[in-house]
């Protein structure tokens, strides 16, 4: 994209405007920019046809009954967020019922609240919500996130919460990768990682939640996250790759340098690679065209793999690494997998690590679990409702406690948490996928947990490829709705976008393949 | 009292759970939402179905929505999202260009209207483009949105959609040129 196309666009962008409030014609257009009126006629007759397109309206009685029938599916608000001043009085009504353990803090952060609004004023914990990590109000901003979330006792409304709480951590990594503000970026994304943590925590400790409904919320919050998410990168200007329509919207801003846009490789390489439409047109458009990503090309590892390592699997090698951008990149004939949903895999297993599901023979890596989402088109819902994740109590039995364990916090790596658990002794994992049931075995047998896919990374994939039962249907544990899970299945076939390979057709672990895949990647680059 | 304003306050009651005003807000977008998913997934039924579970999804989801951006581009977002989501599921049934509710003319100036042939040609190659190209045309000329505007709704900058519509105008230009040589 050069100054003078980038120019072009404006001009033409102008004489639209200009035709379509009848302050000129095309003649006069092409005469008020006789360097473009070769190039500008094209599209500015099309642009003249265009407006005159049939302004079409629902039918009659779709109209007539539109609005009686809306009311009728409307539930109660699904959730609602405690305002800052009933959840101040909440806060003080309930302070003396808080766990001893939990008052001081509370109460610190009570009294802080109460000293900053007198001393600074009412519209401090307004701008407190647009501080970013590093400045002096954002502290502020989190305190008051972490009053709002003890006092909404809820489950439907504190997942809200943390959505919406997790959304503004990306906003915050996304403004701070802007400025390749490192300290800061980290600081966003450990928030992000807490509040996916927190969502899970509380799905599994909660009795009568709507899985559906928080499922589908969710789906459709990762789904926007995962856009963000694999968007970050606060080295753009290192690494000189950029994801094509985040850059096109990110980095080719009319007021950005020309120059800049060409080697972050935007507009036109991204339209010429075919990336920043493609993504539209399989559908993957709002998972942030993970396939497409520049790391996928590149082979360097993804800010938030990064992060997740750090977070996961702080003793593990950069297998880790490799692994997750493996399941983020995909494969020729496997789709990658957002950020988003990786974090809640990771999230899942972790709280699986701590609490093993009733029945033994469910998998239990995140790896697994992301085949579940991925390859038999689960949502979130219906994944916790194969783990009955429903109603578990959490470690100390009280279902209302929400807040993280120490080992919740920092926990042990995919692969030795459950050593450590004792649960499930070393070597018997693939045991265990042997004794799954059949309704069970697609999901497990193609599977490897993460620690034994990384190792097959390095090697040849074994037989265990070759073993694996994929003829038989999708089924879901017996828990699962049935009606829904045959609609499932039915969805989950028709998902494919046009040119992509059946998922249930793949045979290789994801690790493994979306690994070679991205070694592909490196090669091909390199070429 | 102007439709930002109003926008704003029937939000505000909405978010507070009031479905009158939901509902004000409904009737308000309803047509354009309608137009914008028709355009995208060429079927009356399917258009009406969709705009409809747009509306139950913006209600569901009302809680989250924090004002950063204009309600109305929100609402785009998440009729975008849907028939990315129908698009996933199901395949055009039926082809823009077969479509008899595409020569409406009603509440068009005359000299707007267009001739049944220009009309299925242009729809025709509007179906055409890519999904994002058909974000921005649809958005532009057919629900008549400034370029800053559509850059909010599609998450973009204002030149970045610039450019996006200067590829769009040529490649529904370069279909047609194509049709016209095929026909000659």
């Amino acid at each position: 994209m050069t100054e003078s196309q980038l120019e072009f666009s404006e001009v033409l962008d102008s004489c639209i405007e200009e035709i379509r409030a009848g302050r000129l014609t095309i003649e006069a257009c092409l005469e008020r920019y006789p360097d473009f009126a070769g190039e500008l006629r094209d599209p500015l007759i099309a642009a003249n046809m265009l407006r005159g397109v049939p302004l079409v309206k629902p039918s009659e009685a779709f109209q007539q009954q539109a609005r009686p029938r809306l009311m009728a599916q409307l539930g109660p608000m699904p959730a609602s967020t405690v305002s800052l001043f009933e959840a101040l009085r909440q806060k003080w009504n309930n302070l003396f019922l808080i766990p001893q353990s939990r008052r001081f803090s509370m109460a610190w952060m009570l009294a802080l609240l109460l000293v900053g609004s007198v001393l600074i004023g009412g519209g401090t914990a307004y701008a407190s919500d647009a501080a970013v990590p590093g400045q002096p109000l954002y502290g502020l901003d989190r305190s008051l996130e972490e009053i709002q979330s003890e006092l909404t006792s809820d489950p439907e409304a504190f997942v809200a919460l943390q959505l919406a709480f997790a959304d503004e951590r990306l906003s915050e990594a996304q403004e701070l990768a802007s400025i390749a503000e490192s300290e800061g970026f980290q600081e966003a994304l450990d928030g992000y990682g807490e509040s996916i943590a927190a969502i899970a925590q509380r799905v599994g400790s909660v009795e009568d939640i709507d899985l559906a409904a928080l499922g589908t919320l969710i789906d459709e919050s990762l789904s926007n996250h995962d856009a963000k998410l694999a968007a970050l990168s606060p080295m753009d200007e290192d690494n000189g790759q950029g994801d094509c329509d985040v850059n096109v919207e990110e980095d080719c801003d009319e007021n950005d340098p020309v120059d800049e846009c060409d080697q972050n490789g935007t507009i036109d390489d991204c339209e010429e690679n075919g990336n920043a439409d493609n993504g539209d047109q399989d559908g993957d458009m709002d998972d942030g065209d993970k396939s497409e990503n520049s790391f996928c090309f590149t082979g360097e590892p993804h800010p938030v793999a990064l992060k997740l390592k750090e977070q996961y699997a702080p003793e593990e090698n950069d297998s880790f690494v490799d692994t997750v951008m493996g399941w983020f990149c995909g494969s020729d004939d496997q789709p990658g997998v957002g950020f988003g949903q990786i974090m809640h895999a990771l999230q899942i297993e972790k709280l699986l690590a701590n609490k093993p599901p009733d029945d033994e023979n469910l998998p239990l890596t995140a790896d697994e679990i992301l085949a579940l989402k991925v390859e038999d088109g689960l949502g979130w819902g219906q994944i916790w409702q194969i783990y009955n994740l429903k109603g578990k109590p959490t470690d100390d039995g009280d279902p209302n406690d929400t807040e993280l364990s120490e080992d919740d916090v920092r926990p042990e790596p995919p692969g030795q948490a459950k050593k450590s658990d004792g649960q499930v002794p070393p070597g018997q994992e693939k045991k265990a996928d042997q004794q799954i049931p059949p309704g069970q075995a697609k999901k497990t047998d193609r599977q490897e947990p993460p620690g034994q896919a990384k190792k097959s990374d390095q090697e040849e994939p074994s037989d265990q490829d070759e073993e694996s039962d994929q003829s038989e249907p999708p089924e879901q544990g017996e828990d699962s709705d049935n009606s829904e899970s045959s609609e499932q299945d039915k969805k989950s076939d028709q998902q494919e976008p046009p040119g992509q390979a059946k998922k249930s057709n793949q045979q290789e672990p994801p690790g493994q393949a979306k690994k070679s895949d991205q070694q592909q990647g490196k090669k091909n680059k390199d070429k | 009292m102007p439709v930002e304003q109003r926008e704003s306050q029937l939000t505000d009651r909405a978010r507070q759970g009031d479905k009158e005003a939901y509902g004000d807000l409904y009737e308000l977008y309803l047509d354009e939402i309608y137009r914008y998913v028709f355009y995208r997934v060429s079927n009356e039924a399917d258009a009406e179905d969709l705009t409809e579970q747009v509306f139950l999804k913006a209600w569901e989801n009302l809680p989250a929505y924090r004002g950063e951006v204009p309600f109305k581009a929100w609402l785009y977002r998440i009729a975008r999202n849907t028939t990315v989501d129908h698009y996933r599921t199901r395949k055009q049934s039926v082809p823009l260009d077969e479509n008899d509710s595409l020569i409406e003319k009603k509440d068009q100036p005359e000299e707007k209207a267009l001739s049944r042939e220009t009309a299925l040609r242009l729809n025709g190659a509007i179906s055409k483009l890519s999904p994002l190209h058909q974000d921005v045309i649809i958005l532009r000329f057919v629900n008549g949105y400034s370029t800053a505007e559509i850059a909010q709704i599609l998450e973009r900058s204002t030149g970045a959609v610039r450019v996006l519509q200067h590829r769009a105008l040529n490649a529904i230009q370069g279909f047609l040129m194509a049709e016209d040589i095929a026909n000659d």
